[in-house]
């Protein structure tokens, strides 16, 4: 992160340019969400931002599909955020990968501008988690849930439960189920306690009654 | 006859995909098909994008029926997944027109593809339902709803493996265990791999 001199140059700059780099992204988050991805030009996010077209440009050289990435690469982080007290809650693995389910659900679907997107242009959505597109996506749910997972699983097993929820996740939010509701807990509880656990950890379904957490590592 | 002229045109799409992407005009596809302009524009009055559109449908419906075609000869519900998993990835790899257009021209594509997807999901599932009905099924479990589950899943595998190697088959023996089927299939009801 940034020294701690306030006078180090280079701090000062990589800083401003942080700053300007999230004014724009936040600039872009509300064009989205008043007009849409085709109806969003650079000049409405210039404008937006307070800053020129040409910064746009320098700070985001892909253009607006850079953007639009950037944008829910952003939200994911916001997203990441707010869960992490959240899951700090939570006592066992079902809890821990409900709660996860349920919440990033629920973010996806209320968000002012993604919820809107899915539902008005999904085709422009799509791409973006299409094929190997969700690699990276899929890569960083693990990297954030395995210090909530370590405790419960192996490193495999963590990945594997990771993608597994982020699979159900975006299934769920790209084609709504009229059998499966991962946006409230119970619904989420469902997927993990009868599609997941029985077979990933068998032993982490013991109904707890006290708040001992279950300790064993997966072998 | 008709279906034999739907499918040549369909055949000369993909051949001219595999070539310009979605660059392609009309005539491009008659000349490949060896028909006339007017004889395309008869069986797809909606001209180039009803060609697109009815051509990705009809591959896609191709794909997974090689991929049924497959899966047919393995033994039970397990089996088939694997087997669909890894067929599925490798048709997906091998598939040069595929690949040609996702680097080029991806959105076209892919809203194709959503149009078609829900389609397929639905006849995934009716086929996992049927095979779930002759399997040992752990109690409470809802066919219907088992079915939707491993059908989304295994749409969304073809995508993208993630962490798991799909060819290697022990990999994916276990992935099928743990994620597919653990919560749906009684405990030992699979045959331990080997046997």
């Amino acid at each position: 992160m940034a020294s701690s001199d306030p006078r180090d140059g280079a701090t000062l700059v990589r800083t401003a340019g942080e700053v300007t780099t999230t004014r724009i992204i936040e600039a872009m988050a509300r064009c989205l969400g008043r007009w849409g991805i085709a109806k969003t030009a650079l000049d409405d996010v210039a404008r937006e931002a307070g800053v020129s077209r040409a910064t746009v440009y320098r700070y985001f050289p892909g253009g607006k599909d850079q953007l639009v990435l950037a944008v829910g690469i952003y939200e994911e982080g916001r997203f990441f955020a707010q869960l992490a007290p959240v899951l700090e809650q939570a006592v066992t693995l079902s809890e821990t990968l409900s709660l996860a389910i349920a919440e990033a659900s629920r973010f996806l679907h209320d968000h002012e501008v993604l919820g809107t997107l899915v539902e008005l242009e999904p085709q422009k959505i799509m791409p973006l988690l299409a094929f190997d597109r969700i690699g990276p996506l899929l890569y960083r749910t693990t990297a954030f849930l395995t210090p909530y997972l370590e405790r419960f699983l192996s490193s495999a097993d963590i990945a594997a439960a990771a993608e597994w929820a982020t699979r159900c996740v975006l299934s769920l939010w790209l084609e709504p189920s009229e059998r499966l509701h991962p946006t409230d807990l119970e619904g989420a509880h469902h997927l993990v306690d009868r599609y997941l656990l029985p077979g990933l950890a068998p032993h982490a379904l013991i109904r707890l009654t006290t708040t001992d957490i279950i300790d064993q590592p997966n072998t | 006859m008709t279906e034999q002229i739907r499918d040549r045109l369909h055949e000369a799409v993909l051949a001219c995909a595999g070539r310009d992407a979605f660059r392609f005009s009309v005539e491009d596809v008659a000349h490949e098909a060896g028909l006339s302009r007017a004889t395309v524009y008869r069986y797809f009055p909606g001209g180039k994008d009803q060609l697109v559109s009815d051509s990705v449908a009809w591959e896609v419906a191709r794909f997974f029926t090689r991929i049924h075609a497959a899966v047919m000869d393995e033994p039970d519900l397990g089996a088939q997944l694997e087997r669909a998993l890894v067929e599925g990835h490798r048709l997906l790899v091998e598939h040069e027109v595929l690949g040609r257009i996702l680097r080029e021209d991806p959105e076209r594509l892919i809203a194709d593809l959503e149009g078609v997807m829900g389609q397929v999901r639905g006849g995934i599932e009716a086929y996992l339902a049927s095979l779930l009905r002759h399997e040992d099924v752990a109690p409470g479990v809802d066919i219907d709803e088992a079915a939707e589950y491993l059908a989304r899943l295994y749409l969304t595998y073809l995508g993208h493996a993630g962490t798991c190697d799909l060819d290697d088959p022990v990999q994916v023996r276990r992935l099928v265990d743990t994620q597919f089927v653990g919560g749906i299939l009684v405990p030992g009801a699979r045959r331990p791999p080997g046997t």
